[in-house]
């Protein structure tokens, strides 16, 4: 009697566990394997690299550090907005080959930023990212040209102009008017 | 029954020593005397002072010959402590909020006599979002005219402080580089991301000059320590690599990078590699480096493991010297150690912080333990001019 008496609740836990497991979402490409989920590798190349600041899900608060979740395909709208992204040395300097760096960066554009992306974007190429990542923006008032590209982006995209919210958090935080 | 006449004896013990003290007592009452309270003036400050991170509340001051407590200077687990060239002032760069653990945030440089440890002056500072206590993360120029602290919100820069007018001169945008190591005047330069420094000339007014070098070092295989050290009498900085690399630097607007050495190499021992399975003597801890001025010697914290092991504690000081590129001695530590600290005088103590807090004081010409103090300490400590 003592010995078999756990054997049900043992049962009991495992049937809870695979109910929780079979309730999670699947993941963004649907890959399993038995039934842990599986992170795509560019995506895992994403996490690693930048959603510890920028969020799992490109969600960050926007004064601190940007969303990217529908904000981020606003810069695609200008040749200098594009150049921008890949020439942030985070981004330039990531520990990825071109082509690599090339998927994750689309990864990050084309879903997270899928809503804010104007109609015809290409994806970034190889080529494209390797030509950029060699001209890191090394400037001593990196803020400063930010605030400039967005300017040109919400002059082409005016729907844009949340990315704005940024700066204004930025320089109030320098100027010491605001408390993060 | 034995318990029972162990009791006995120890009772009629103790009534004996109570019966006698009362029979002192009628015989010479003593006078209680009344404790006189004083301000306390700390002599100047001596090359065997030490200040560890203590209890994540203070940096203590030691005398590190008498091992005694001679004060304490308040900083929050985030507080970052140098002492200005001329020893007269600590600075503390800290974070702290409103409530504690939440509430408004407030970021500041404080300004301590060092004679007095009276509080002389809070300058306000610009949020630094995220902050650590590391000694790369503040500095002082060697002319004690500026302050300069590392911000990362998480956008890197580093906030440049007026401290002879007390007031916040300008931020630096530093993109993907990161910490602060000054230069022997007029600037100061941070490591990158891509391997090189920026280097940023600044003199006063608006105005900042940035150049950068060339890659130098391999961020993604074999990375250089954030714990580098540099010596701001000279703006000579000593860069080194998880394998045990040594890049000996000049800092300025263009800095000399010596042509890389082995550590091990310099200890007649083989190169370590950057293998999973490359087992090999390396630097590691959490400070892992410390630099004795009136000899120019080196002393690292090593231990035997894998590469990708750079913050396993160290069982040895290796004692080098790093002009001629040879191993002087290698010191055994009582047990494993975190953090180094070394003072800059000639006949110099060796202070070693254990994991659980307790700091040894080894006399480095012989390697013999002085003493162990119970310091509560973290790995991180202040000693003079270094």
């Amino acid at each position: 009697m003592m010995v078999r008496f756990p054997r049900p609740a043992v049962l009991g836990g495992l049937c809870a566990l695979g109910l929780s497991v079979q309730s999670l979402p699947p993941p963004a490409s649907g890959a399993r394997s038995g039934t842990v989920p599986v992170v795509p590798v560019v995506q895992g190349r994403y996490l690693i690299g930048c959603g510890g600041c920028h969020g799992v899900q490109g969600r960050s608060g926007q004064r601190v550090v940007p969303d990217l979740a529908g904000q981020v395909g606003y810069f695609l709208c200008t040749p200098e907005g594009r150049e921008y992204l890949v020439r942030l040395p985070n981004v330039a300097f990531a520990n990825l080959s071109s082509q690599d760096l090339a998927d994750m960066v689309n990864f990050v554009v084309f879903t997270f930023g899928h809503d804010s992306l104007p109609a015809g974007t290409k994806p970034y190429t190889a080529a494209e990212i390797a030509r950029l990542r060699a001209d890191p923006l090394r400037m001593a008032d990196l803020h400063l040209y930010r605030d400039h590209v967005v300017r040109g982006v919400v002059r082409t995209c005016p729907r844009a102009r949340a990315l704005h919210d940024y700066d204004t958090a930025q320089a109030g935080r320098e100027s010491g008017r605001d408390a993060p | 029954m034995v318990g029972w006449s162990m009791n006995t004896a120890w009772r009629a013990a103790f009534s004996a020593m109570l019966m006698l003290s009362a029979g002192a007592a009628h015989a010479d009452t003593p006078v209680l005397q009344a404790e006189q309270s004083d301000v306390a003036t700390l002599p100047p400050v001596a090359p065997h002072w030490f200040l560890p991170a203590t209890a994540d509340t203070a940096y203590t001051i030691y005398d590190g010959d008498a091992g005694r407590i001679l004060g304490t200077v308040p900083a929050s687990i985030l507080g970052n402590i140098v002492l200005s060239p001329d020893r007269r002032i600590f600075y503390v760069a800290d974070t702290i909020w409103s409530r504690v653990d939440h509430g408004t945030r407030q970021d500041l440089l404080q300004e301590y006599d060092a004679r007095t440890l009276k509080l002389l002056r809070e300058i306000d500072l610009p949020p630094r979002a995220l902050a650590v206590y590391k000694k790369q993360d503040f500095d002082v120029s060697p002319d004690g005219r500026w302050g300069y602290v590392f911000d990362m919100s998480p956008a890197t820069s580093v906030t440049v402080i007026d401290l002879a007018h007390g007031s916040v001169a300008r931020t630096v945008d530093i993109p993907g580089c990161a910490l602060v190591f000054p230069w022997k005047a007029g600037g100061f330069s941070s490591l990158c991301g891509d391997g090189s420094l920026t280097n940023v000339g600044y003199a006063g007014g608006t105005e900042v000059k940035v150049t950068h070098t060339k890659p130098f070092f391999d961020a993604n295989n074999d990375p250089i320590f954030e714990q580098g050290m540099v010596d701001r009498a000279t703006g000579r900085a000593l860069f080194i690599s998880y394998s045990g690399k040594v890049y000996a630097t000049t800092l300025g607007q263009d800095p000399v990078v010596g042509t890389p050495w082995s550590i091990q190499q310099a200890a007649g021992q083989p190169v370590a590699g950057t293998g999973v399975q490359d087992i090999a003597w390396r630097p590691g801890g959490a400070q892992p480096f410390a630099w004795n001025r009136a000899s120019g010697h080196l002393f690292v914290l090593m231990h035997v493991g894998t590469y990708w092991t750079h913050k396993t504690a160290g069982t040895e000081v290796w004692e080098i010297d790093p002009a001629a590129h040879v191993l002087v001695r290698r010191i055994d530590l009582p047990e494993p150690a975190r953090g180094i600290a070394v003072s800059p005088d000639a006949a110099p103590l060796l202070y070693s912080t254990a994991e659980n807090g307790k700091v040894a004081t080894i006399d480095v010409r012989t390697g013999t333990v002085r003493r162990t103090i119970e310091a509560q300490a973290g790995p991180m400590a202040l000693v003079p001019d270094m």
